[in-house]
Protein backbone atom coordinates (compact mmCIF):
# COMPACT_ATOMS: atom_id res chain seq x y z
CA UNK A 1 0.00 0.00 0.00
CA UNK A 2 1.22 3.74 -0.92
CA UNK A 3 1.68 4.63 2.82
CA UNK A 4 2.84 8.22 3.92
CA UNK A 5 3.75 6.64 7.41
CA UNK A 6 3.88 3.50 8.92
CA UNK A 7 5.02 2.85 12.38
CA UNK A 8 5.69 -0.25 14.39
CA UNK A 9 5.74 -1.29 17.54
CA UNK A 10 7.56 2.02 17.93
CA UNK A 11 9.64 2.69 21.81
CA UNK A 12 11.46 5.76 22.26
CA UNK A 13 12.93 6.95 26.25
CA UNK A 14 14.42 9.70 26.89
CA UNK A 15 17.30 8.73 29.82
CA UNK A 16 15.82 5.36 30.22
CA UNK A 17 12.62 6.68 30.61
CA UNK A 18 10.31 5.05 27.95
CA UNK A 19 7.93 8.40 26.99
CA UNK A 20 6.54 6.39 23.84
CA UNK A 21 5.81 2.33 23.94
CA UNK A 22 4.49 -0.31 21.47
CA UNK A 23 2.81 2.56 19.11
CA UNK A 24 2.14 1.45 15.44
CA UNK A 25 0.10 3.71 13.02
CA UNK A 26 -0.31 4.32 9.18
CA UNK A 27 -1.13 6.85 7.44
CA UNK A 28 -2.02 6.71 3.96
CA UNK A 29 -0.44 9.20 1.46
CA UNK A 30 -2.94 12.50 0.45
CA UNK A 31 -4.75 12.32 4.16
CA UNK A 32 -4.97 14.92 6.93
CA UNK A 33 -4.04 12.92 9.92
CA UNK A 34 -4.05 14.79 13.26
CA UNK A 35 -2.29 13.79 16.11
CA UNK A 36 -3.73 14.30 20.14
CA UNK A 37 -3.12 13.65 23.39
CA UNK A 38 -2.71 15.31 26.96
CA UNK A 39 0.53 17.66 27.52
CA UNK A 40 3.27 15.31 28.15
CA UNK A 41 1.82 12.28 26.40
CA UNK A 42 4.48 12.31 23.47
CA UNK A 43 3.41 13.87 20.35
CA UNK A 44 6.15 16.17 19.68
CA UNK A 45 8.68 13.31 20.19
CA UNK A 46 6.32 11.40 17.93
CA UNK A 47 6.74 13.76 15.22
CA UNK A 48 10.52 14.38 15.89
CA UNK A 49 10.73 10.34 15.34
CA UNK A 50 9.05 10.19 12.24
CA UNK A 51 11.57 12.85 11.39
CA UNK A 52 14.57 10.36 12.26
CA UNK A 53 15.66 12.87 15.16
CA UNK A 54 15.10 10.88 18.13
CA UNK A 55 16.90 7.64 18.84
CA UNK A 56 14.25 4.58 18.59
CA UNK A 57 14.93 1.79 21.19
CA UNK A 58 12.62 -0.54 19.52
CA UNK A 59 10.18 -0.90 16.53
CA UNK A 60 10.45 0.72 13.04
CA UNK A 61 9.69 4.19 11.57
CA UNK A 62 9.23 4.03 7.69
CA UNK A 63 8.58 8.14 5.65
CA UNK A 64 7.22 7.65 2.39
CA UNK A 65 8.17 3.96 1.45
CA UNK A 66 11.80 4.73 3.49
CA UNK A 67 14.10 5.78 6.01
CA UNK A 68 13.13 8.81 7.83
CA UNK A 69 16.52 9.96 7.31
CA UNK A 70 16.13 9.50 3.45
CA UNK A 71 12.70 10.94 3.54
CA UNK A 72 14.02 14.32 4.83
CA UNK A 73 14.08 16.37 1.57
CA UNK A 74 10.40 15.21 0.94
CA UNK A 75 9.31 16.38 4.53
CA UNK A 76 8.90 19.35 5.59
CA UNK A 77 8.39 20.24 9.56
CA UNK A 78 7.40 23.28 10.73
CA UNK A 79 8.40 23.62 14.46
CA UNK A 80 6.39 24.93 17.34
CA UNK A 81 5.97 28.69 17.65
CA UNK A 82 8.80 28.82 20.93
CA UNK A 83 11.10 26.95 18.89
CA UNK A 84 12.20 29.76 16.19
CA UNK A 85 13.57 32.87 16.61
CA UNK A 86 11.19 35.54 15.79
CA UNK A 87 13.09 38.34 16.38
CA UNK A 88 15.68 37.02 13.37
CA UNK A 89 16.35 39.70 10.63
CA UNK A 90 14.67 37.91 7.55
CA UNK A 91 11.88 38.61 5.54
CA UNK A 92 8.91 35.97 4.56
CA UNK A 93 10.27 35.91 1.21
CA UNK A 94 14.11 34.94 2.30
CA UNK A 95 12.19 32.13 4.59
CA UNK A 96 10.04 30.59 1.61
CA UNK A 97 13.43 30.26 -0.18
CA UNK A 98 15.07 28.33 2.52
CA UNK A 99 12.42 25.55 1.31
CA UNK A 100 14.50 25.42 -2.18
CA UNK A 101 17.78 25.01 -0.37
CA UNK A 102 17.13 21.52 0.39
CA UNK A 103 17.40 20.44 -3.03
CA UNK A 104 21.22 22.28 -3.19
CA UNK A 105 24.08 21.67 -2.29
CA UNK A 106 25.79 23.87 0.90
CA UNK A 107 27.90 25.76 -1.92
CA UNK A 108 24.82 26.31 -4.11
CA UNK A 109 23.34 29.50 -4.66
CA UNK A 110 19.63 29.34 -5.80
CA UNK A 111 18.54 29.97 -8.73
CA UNK A 112 16.00 32.55 -10.91
CA UNK A 113 13.86 29.08 -11.25
CA UNK A 114 14.18 29.07 -7.13
CA UNK A 115 13.63 32.32 -6.98
CA UNK A 116 10.32 31.90 -9.42
CA UNK A 117 8.73 28.82 -7.07
CA UNK A 118 8.90 30.64 -3.82
CA UNK A 119 7.26 33.63 -5.32
CA UNK A 120 4.82 30.91 -6.68
CA UNK A 121 4.53 29.24 -2.84
CA UNK A 122 4.11 32.75 -1.23
CA UNK A 123 1.04 33.58 -3.55
CA UNK A 124 -0.56 29.74 -3.14
CA UNK A 125 -1.15 31.12 0.68
CA UNK A 126 -2.15 34.50 0.02
CA UNK A 127 1.06 35.85 1.73
CA UNK A 128 2.52 37.23 -1.94
CA UNK A 129 2.10 41.23 -0.71
CA UNK A 130 4.07 40.11 2.53
CA UNK A 131 6.72 39.27 0.46
CA UNK A 132 9.00 42.09 2.01
CA UNK A 133 7.86 41.89 5.63
CA UNK A 134 10.13 41.03 8.22
CA UNK A 135 8.52 37.65 9.70
CA UNK A 136 8.38 38.80 13.08
CA UNK A 137 6.15 41.13 12.25
CA UNK A 138 3.32 39.01 10.94
CA UNK A 139 0.29 37.78 12.94
CA UNK A 140 0.28 34.01 14.08
CA UNK A 141 -1.68 32.67 11.45
CA UNK A 142 0.50 34.76 8.67
CA UNK A 143 3.31 33.05 10.13
CA UNK A 144 1.96 29.57 9.76
CA UNK A 145 1.19 30.44 6.64
CA UNK A 146 4.65 31.34 5.08
CA UNK A 147 6.33 28.56 7.15
CA UNK A 148 3.41 26.34 4.56
CA UNK A 149 4.77 28.23 1.71
CA UNK A 150 8.30 27.11 2.25
CA UNK A 151 7.05 23.48 2.88
CA UNK A 152 5.25 24.03 -0.67
CA UNK A 153 8.51 25.34 -2.29
CA UNK A 154 10.37 22.56 -0.90
CA UNK A 155 7.84 20.62 -2.50
CA UNK A 156 7.47 18.06 0.19
CA UNK A 157 5.13 15.55 0.07
CA UNK A 158 4.81 15.30 3.46
CA UNK A 159 3.81 18.16 5.73
CA UNK A 160 4.64 17.73 9.52
CA UNK A 161 3.13 20.53 12.49
CA UNK A 162 3.57 20.88 15.83
CA UNK A 163 0.40 22.50 17.15
CA UNK A 164 0.32 24.92 14.34
CA UNK A 165 -3.77 25.98 15.74
CA UNK A 166 -2.05 26.96 19.17
CA UNK A 167 -2.46 31.09 19.82
CA UNK A 168 -4.52 31.25 16.51
CA UNK A 169 -7.91 32.84 17.04
CA UNK A 170 -10.90 31.31 15.83
CA UNK A 171 -11.07 33.03 12.39
CA UNK A 172 -7.31 31.90 11.73
CA UNK A 173 -7.86 28.70 13.06
CA UNK A 174 -10.62 28.38 10.80
CA UNK A 175 -8.29 29.78 7.36
CA UNK A 176 -5.71 27.08 8.28
CA UNK A 177 -7.98 24.36 8.61
CA UNK A 178 -8.88 25.63 4.79
CA UNK A 179 -5.75 25.73 3.86
CA UNK A 180 -4.76 22.06 5.12
CA UNK A 181 -7.97 21.11 3.09
CA UNK A 182 -6.57 22.93 -0.20
CA UNK A 183 -2.80 21.11 0.55
CA UNK A 184 -4.74 17.60 0.90
CA UNK A 185 -6.26 18.42 -2.19
CA UNK A 186 -2.78 18.61 -4.13
CA UNK A 187 -1.77 15.62 -2.83
CA UNK A 188 0.47 16.70 -0.14
CA UNK A 189 -0.11 14.35 3.59
CA UNK A 190 -0.49 16.33 6.44
CA UNK A 191 0.39 15.19 9.79
CA UNK A 192 -0.19 17.78 13.02
CA UNK A 193 -0.77 17.73 17.02
CA UNK A 194 -3.50 19.99 18.59
CA UNK A 195 -5.18 20.18 20.89
CA UNK A 196 -8.58 21.20 19.25
CA UNK A 197 -10.48 18.16 18.93
CA UNK A 198 -13.39 19.86 17.12
CA UNK A 199 -11.24 20.85 14.62
CA UNK A 200 -9.86 17.17 14.21
CA UNK A 201 -13.31 15.73 14.47
CA UNK A 202 -14.49 18.32 11.70
CA UNK A 203 -11.82 17.78 9.39
CA UNK A 204 -9.57 15.00 9.62
CA UNK A 205 -8.81 11.65 8.24
CA UNK A 206 -7.40 10.04 10.58
CA UNK A 207 -6.90 10.08 13.93
CA UNK A 208 -4.27 9.02 16.70
CA UNK A 209 -4.58 9.64 20.49
CA UNK A 210 -1.06 9.81 22.44
CA UNK A 211 -0.50 9.04 25.94
CA UNK A 212 2.85 7.35 25.72
CA UNK A 213 0.97 4.64 24.17
CA UNK A 214 -1.71 4.65 21.58
CA UNK A 215 -5.23 5.14 23.11
CA UNK A 216 -7.03 5.86 20.25
CA UNK A 217 -6.45 5.23 16.30
CA UNK A 218 -8.90 5.25 13.22
CA UNK A 219 -11.64 7.61 11.75
CA UNK A 220 -11.97 10.34 14.07
CA UNK A 221 -16.08 10.00 13.55
CA UNK A 222 -16.03 6.33 14.62
CA UNK A 223 -13.27 6.35 17.22
CA UNK A 224 -13.38 9.64 19.56
CA UNK A 225 -16.05 8.99 22.11
CA UNK A 226 -16.02 10.56 25.30
CA UNK A 227 -14.67 7.29 26.92
CA UNK A 228 -12.12 6.89 25.28
CA UNK A 229 -11.20 10.78 25.37
CA UNK A 230 -11.53 10.72 29.31
CA UNK A 231 -8.89 7.53 29.03
CA UNK A 232 -6.82 9.51 26.92
CA UNK A 233 -6.46 12.73 28.86
CA UNK A 234 -6.78 10.84 32.02
CA UNK A 235 -6.58 13.67 34.87
CA UNK A 236 -7.99 16.40 32.21
CA UNK A 237 -11.66 16.54 31.15
CA UNK A 238 -13.13 16.24 27.94
CA UNK A 239 -16.37 17.75 28.15
CA UNK A 240 -19.17 16.87 25.44
CA UNK A 241 -21.85 19.51 25.16
CA UNK A 242 -25.47 18.46 23.20
CA UNK A 243 -24.45 20.04 20.17
CA UNK A 244 -21.98 17.55 19.94
CA UNK A 245 -18.38 20.15 20.46
CA UNK A 246 -15.83 19.06 22.88
CA UNK A 247 -13.45 20.72 24.55
CA UNK A 248 -10.63 19.74 26.80
CA UNK A 249 -10.21 21.17 30.05
CA UNK A 250 -6.60 20.95 32.05
CA UNK B 1 43.67 72.41 7.31
CA UNK B 2 41.82 69.05 8.01
CA UNK B 3 43.81 67.08 5.17
CA UNK B 4 46.95 67.64 6.89
CA UNK B 5 45.19 66.22 9.87
CA UNK B 6 44.23 63.11 7.87
CA UNK B 7 47.59 62.94 5.99
CA UNK B 8 50.15 63.37 8.53
CA UNK B 9 49.63 59.93 10.60
CA UNK B 10 49.54 57.66 7.20
CA UNK B 11 53.12 58.78 6.26
CA UNK B 12 54.55 56.38 8.88
CA UNK B 13 54.27 53.07 7.62
CA UNK B 14 53.56 51.32 11.13
CA UNK B 15 50.44 53.33 10.95
CA UNK B 16 49.57 52.38 7.29
CA UNK B 17 49.71 48.54 8.14
CA UNK B 18 47.85 49.36 11.23
CA UNK B 19 45.01 51.07 9.38
CA UNK B 20 45.09 48.32 6.64
CA UNK B 21 45.01 45.86 9.16
CA UNK B 22 42.18 46.84 11.48
CA UNK B 23 40.19 47.94 8.34
CA UNK B 24 40.02 44.25 7.16
CA UNK B 25 39.46 42.97 10.67
CA UNK B 26 36.71 45.23 11.34
CA UNK B 27 35.47 44.16 8.47
CA UNK B 28 35.85 40.67 8.91
CA UNK B 29 34.26 40.40 12.85
CA UNK B 30 31.81 42.63 11.60
CA UNK B 31 30.37 39.57 9.04
CA UNK B 32 31.02 37.55 11.65
CA UNK B 33 29.64 39.30 14.54
CA UNK B 34 26.28 39.68 12.91
CA UNK B 35 26.15 36.11 13.34
CA UNK B 36 27.59 35.76 16.57
CA UNK B 37 24.87 38.42 17.89
CA UNK B 38 21.67 36.67 16.28
CA UNK B 39 22.64 33.62 17.65
CA UNK B 40 23.46 34.52 21.36
CA UNK B 41 27.60 33.27 20.62
CA UNK B 42 29.45 35.79 22.51
CA UNK B 43 30.29 33.67 25.48
CA UNK B 44 31.34 31.05 23.26
CA UNK B 45 33.47 34.10 21.20
CA UNK B 46 34.88 35.03 24.48
CA UNK B 47 35.81 31.39 25.69
CA UNK B 48 37.27 31.03 21.94
CA UNK B 49 39.61 34.44 22.20
CA UNK B 50 40.70 33.06 25.75
CA UNK B 51 42.03 29.34 24.78
CA UNK B 52 43.38 30.82 21.34
CA UNK B 53 45.30 32.85 23.87
CA UNK B 54 46.56 29.39 25.80
CA UNK B 55 46.97 28.34 22.24
CA UNK B 56 49.65 31.34 21.72
CA UNK B 57 51.96 30.10 24.96
CA UNK B 58 51.98 26.66 23.52
CA UNK B 59 53.22 27.61 20.07
CA UNK B 60 55.97 30.03 21.65
CA UNK B 61 57.27 27.30 23.83
CA UNK B 62 57.37 24.83 20.43
CA UNK B 63 58.89 27.66 18.63
CA UNK B 64 55.51 27.50 16.45
CA UNK B 65 53.73 30.43 14.55
CA UNK B 66 51.51 32.21 17.44
CA UNK B 67 48.61 32.42 14.61
CA UNK B 68 48.65 28.90 13.64
CA UNK B 69 49.23 27.82 17.78
CA UNK B 70 45.64 30.38 18.47
CA UNK B 71 43.97 29.35 15.61
CA UNK B 72 44.46 25.88 16.43
CA UNK B 73 43.50 25.55 20.18
CA UNK B 74 40.44 28.10 19.24
CA UNK B 75 39.13 25.44 16.59
CA UNK B 76 39.20 22.57 19.25
CA UNK B 77 37.38 24.80 21.77
CA UNK B 78 34.59 26.43 19.11
CA UNK B 79 34.12 22.58 17.50
CA UNK B 80 34.05 20.97 21.40
CA UNK B 81 31.92 23.39 22.24
CA UNK B 82 29.34 22.67 19.13
CA UNK B 83 29.42 19.14 19.96
CA UNK B 84 29.23 19.83 23.56
CA UNK B 85 26.04 21.80 23.16
CA UNK B 86 24.15 18.40 21.18
CA UNK B 87 25.16 16.40 23.66
CA UNK B 88 23.71 18.76 26.50
CA UNK B 89 23.58 17.27 29.37
CA UNK B 90 24.88 20.03 31.57
CA UNK B 91 24.03 23.71 31.73
CA UNK B 92 27.62 24.03 29.46
CA UNK B 93 28.14 28.00 30.22
CA UNK B 94 29.59 26.75 33.49
CA UNK B 95 31.69 23.90 31.70
CA UNK B 96 33.09 26.14 29.20
CA UNK B 97 33.47 28.59 32.03
CA UNK B 98 35.95 26.54 33.69
CA UNK B 99 37.47 25.27 30.79
CA UNK B 100 38.47 28.46 29.65
CA UNK B 101 39.07 29.96 32.55
CA UNK B 102 41.85 27.28 33.21
CA UNK B 103 43.63 27.16 29.74
CA UNK B 104 43.86 31.15 30.25
CA UNK B 105 45.37 30.74 33.44
CA UNK B 106 47.60 27.63 32.59
CA UNK B 107 48.60 30.21 29.30
CA UNK B 108 49.63 33.41 31.52
CA UNK B 109 52.01 30.84 33.72
CA UNK B 110 53.35 29.26 30.37
CA UNK B 111 54.20 32.71 29.09
CA UNK B 112 55.42 34.29 32.34
CA UNK B 113 57.66 31.17 32.34
CA UNK B 114 59.14 32.02 29.17
CA UNK B 115 62.28 33.84 29.27
CA UNK B 116 62.04 37.56 27.32
CA UNK B 117 58.90 37.49 27.01
CA UNK B 118 56.99 39.48 30.03
CA UNK B 119 56.70 42.74 28.11
CA UNK B 120 55.07 41.08 25.27
CA UNK B 121 51.93 39.70 27.49
CA UNK B 122 50.47 42.98 27.65
CA UNK B 123 50.48 43.15 23.88
CA UNK B 124 48.29 40.12 23.39
CA UNK B 125 46.39 41.02 26.27
CA UNK B 126 45.30 44.19 24.68
CA UNK B 127 46.24 44.67 21.48
CA UNK B 128 49.55 45.95 19.68
CA UNK B 129 48.58 47.22 16.71
CA UNK B 130 50.74 49.65 15.98
CA UNK B 131 53.62 46.98 15.73
CA UNK B 132 51.93 44.60 13.04
CA UNK B 133 54.58 43.37 10.78
CA UNK B 134 54.06 43.01 7.30
CA UNK B 135 53.90 39.15 7.45
CA UNK B 136 51.07 39.48 10.06
CA UNK B 137 49.36 41.27 7.63
CA UNK B 138 49.30 38.64 5.33
CA UNK B 139 47.91 36.35 8.01
CA UNK B 140 45.27 38.89 8.09
CA UNK B 141 44.41 39.44 4.56
CA UNK B 142 44.56 35.65 3.88
CA UNK B 143 41.69 35.15 6.64
CA UNK B 144 40.05 37.88 5.32
CA UNK B 145 39.68 36.60 2.17
CA UNK B 146 39.39 32.89 3.40
CA UNK B 147 36.42 33.62 5.65
CA UNK B 148 34.93 36.01 3.17
CA UNK B 149 34.03 32.69 0.67
CA UNK B 150 33.11 30.58 3.32
CA UNK B 151 30.48 33.19 3.86
CA UNK B 152 29.62 33.83 0.26
CA UNK B 153 29.10 30.37 -0.17
CA UNK B 154 27.31 29.05 2.42
CA UNK B 155 25.44 32.37 3.45
CA UNK B 156 21.67 31.34 2.58
CA UNK B 157 21.96 28.24 4.43
CA UNK B 158 23.65 29.59 7.00
CA UNK B 159 20.89 31.52 7.51
CA UNK B 160 18.57 28.94 7.21
CA UNK B 161 20.48 26.94 10.13
CA UNK B 162 20.62 30.24 11.94
CA UNK B 163 17.06 30.80 11.91
CA UNK B 164 15.36 27.75 12.32
CA UNK B 165 17.81 24.77 12.67
CA UNK B 166 15.25 22.26 13.64
CA UNK B 167 12.95 23.08 10.67
CA UNK B 168 16.47 22.91 8.91
CA UNK B 169 17.51 19.58 10.21
CA UNK B 170 14.38 18.00 9.87
CA UNK B 171 14.45 18.76 6.14
CA UNK B 172 17.87 17.40 5.73
CA UNK B 173 20.20 20.39 5.76
CA UNK B 174 23.57 19.40 7.26
CA UNK B 175 22.83 20.80 10.41
CA UNK B 176 26.01 20.19 12.33
CA UNK B 177 28.81 20.70 9.58
CA UNK B 178 26.82 24.38 9.06
CA UNK B 179 27.49 25.01 12.70
CA UNK B 180 31.00 23.77 13.22
CA UNK B 181 31.43 25.71 9.97
CA UNK B 182 30.67 28.98 11.56
CA UNK B 183 32.24 28.10 14.49
CA UNK B 184 35.55 27.93 12.64
CA UNK B 185 34.70 30.98 11.24
CA UNK B 186 34.59 32.65 14.76
CA UNK B 187 37.32 31.20 15.45
CA UNK B 188 39.77 32.72 12.66
CA UNK B 189 37.64 36.23 13.37
CA UNK B 190 38.56 36.06 16.91
CA UNK B 191 42.50 35.28 16.17
CA UNK B 192 43.13 38.13 13.72
CA UNK B 193 41.46 40.22 15.81
CA UNK B 194 43.43 39.84 18.79
CA UNK B 195 46.23 41.12 16.85
CA UNK B 196 44.55 44.48 17.04
CA UNK B 197 43.21 44.77 20.03
CA UNK B 198 44.15 41.70 22.09
CA UNK B 199 41.86 38.95 24.35
CA UNK B 200 39.92 41.06 26.73
CA UNK B 201 38.29 43.06 23.89
CA UNK B 202 38.24 41.29 20.96
CA UNK B 203 34.56 40.86 21.65
CA UNK B 204 33.60 44.69 21.35
CA UNK B 205 34.92 44.41 17.90
CA UNK B 206 33.11 40.97 16.89
CA UNK B 207 29.57 42.11 18.48
CA UNK B 208 29.31 46.00 18.94
CA UNK B 209 29.08 47.03 15.65
CA UNK B 210 26.95 44.08 14.88
CA UNK B 211 24.78 44.80 17.89
CA UNK B 212 24.11 48.69 16.51
CA UNK B 213 23.50 47.95 13.69
CA UNK B 214 20.52 44.99 14.60
CA UNK B 215 19.21 48.31 16.29
CA UNK B 216 18.40 49.92 13.09
CA UNK B 217 17.61 47.10 10.62
CA UNK B 218 15.41 43.85 10.39
CA UNK B 219 17.50 42.41 7.06
CA UNK B 220 20.41 40.45 7.79
CA UNK B 221 22.03 41.85 4.91
CA UNK B 222 21.40 45.30 5.42
CA UNK B 223 22.67 44.68 9.20
CA UNK B 224 26.10 43.33 7.81
CA UNK B 225 26.70 46.02 5.82
CA UNK B 226 25.08 48.59 8.13
CA UNK B 227 27.82 46.51 10.89
CA UNK B 228 30.93 46.98 8.65
CA UNK B 229 30.54 50.21 8.18
CA UNK B 230 30.37 51.14 11.65
CA UNK B 231 33.24 49.14 12.21
CA UNK B 232 35.16 50.78 9.36
CA UNK B 233 33.96 54.15 11.10
CA UNK B 234 35.35 53.10 14.37
CA UNK B 235 38.79 51.96 13.28
CA UNK B 236 39.68 54.50 11.81
CA UNK B 237 38.02 57.29 13.85
CA UNK B 238 39.85 55.12 17.00
CA UNK B 239 43.28 55.14 15.51
CA UNK B 240 43.34 58.95 14.39
CA UNK B 241 42.12 59.85 17.94
CA UNK B 242 44.70 56.91 19.34
CA UNK B 243 47.82 58.54 17.00
CA UNK B 244 46.48 62.29 18.42
CA UNK B 245 46.37 62.02 21.61
CA UNK B 246 48.96 58.97 22.10
CA UNK B 247 46.45 56.85 23.55
CA UNK B 248 46.46 52.88 23.48
CA UNK B 249 44.46 51.70 19.94
CA UNK B 250 42.87 49.01 20.56
CA UNK B 251 41.10 50.57 23.37
CA UNK B 252 40.28 53.65 21.79
CA UNK B 253 38.90 51.89 18.85
CA UNK B 254 36.60 50.20 21.86
CA UNK B 255 35.49 53.03 23.02
CA UNK B 256 34.36 54.78 19.79
CA UNK B 257 32.55 51.34 18.94
CA UNK B 258 30.83 51.12 22.39
CA UNK B 259 30.17 55.40 21.62
CA UNK B 260 28.20 54.83 18.66
CA UNK B 261 26.18 52.11 20.41
CA UNK B 262 25.13 54.10 23.17
CA UNK B 263 24.58 56.67 20.50
CA UNK B 264 22.56 54.35 18.41
CA UNK B 265 20.28 53.57 21.78
CA UNK B 266 19.06 56.67 22.05
CA UNK B 267 18.48 57.15 18.06
CA UNK B 268 16.71 53.92 18.52
CA UNK B 269 14.58 54.98 21.57
CA UNK B 270 13.65 58.20 20.04
CA UNK B 271 12.55 56.61 16.84
CA UNK B 272 10.25 54.62 19.06
CA UNK B 273 8.95 58.27 20.55
CA UNK B 274 7.56 59.49 17.37
CA UNK B 275 3.97 59.54 16.11
CA UNK B 276 2.50 56.34 15.31
CA UNK B 277 2.11 56.26 11.67
CA UNK B 278 -1.71 55.53 10.37
CA UNK B 279 -1.08 55.12 6.71
CA UNK B 280 -0.79 51.21 7.71
CA UNK B 281 2.64 51.06 6.13
CA UNK B 282 5.21 50.09 7.94
CA UNK B 283 9.33 50.99 7.12
CA UNK B 284 11.75 48.16 8.15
Amino acid sequence: MNLAVEVNNLQVAYERNVVLDNVSWQVKRGTLAGIIGPNGGGKSTFLKSLLGMVPITKGTVRVLNQSSRLARPQVAYLPQREEVDWNFPITCFDVVLQGRLVHLKWWQKPSTADYEKARDSLALVGMVDYASRAIGALSGGQKQRVFIARALAQEAKLIIMDEPATGLDAVAQHELLDLFQQLKKEGHTVIVTTHDLNCIAEGFDTVLGLNRQVILSGIPSEVMNADILTELFARHFPVIKSTGEVTVHD
Amino acid sequence: MISDWFLEPLQFSFMTRALIGTSLIALLSAFIGTFVVLKGLAFISDAIAHTAFSGMAVALLLGWNLNLGALLLGIFTAVGVTFLNRSAKLRNDTALAILFTGAFALGIILMATMPNFAGDLSSLLLGSVLSIRVQELYWIIAAFIGVGIMLKVTFHHLVFVAFDPVGAEAAGIPVVWLQTLLMIMISIAVVVSIQAVGVVLVMALLITPAATAALFTRNILKMMGLAASLGLFASWIGMYIAYYVAAPPGATIVVVATLQFALGLVISYLRQQQPLNTEGRRSS
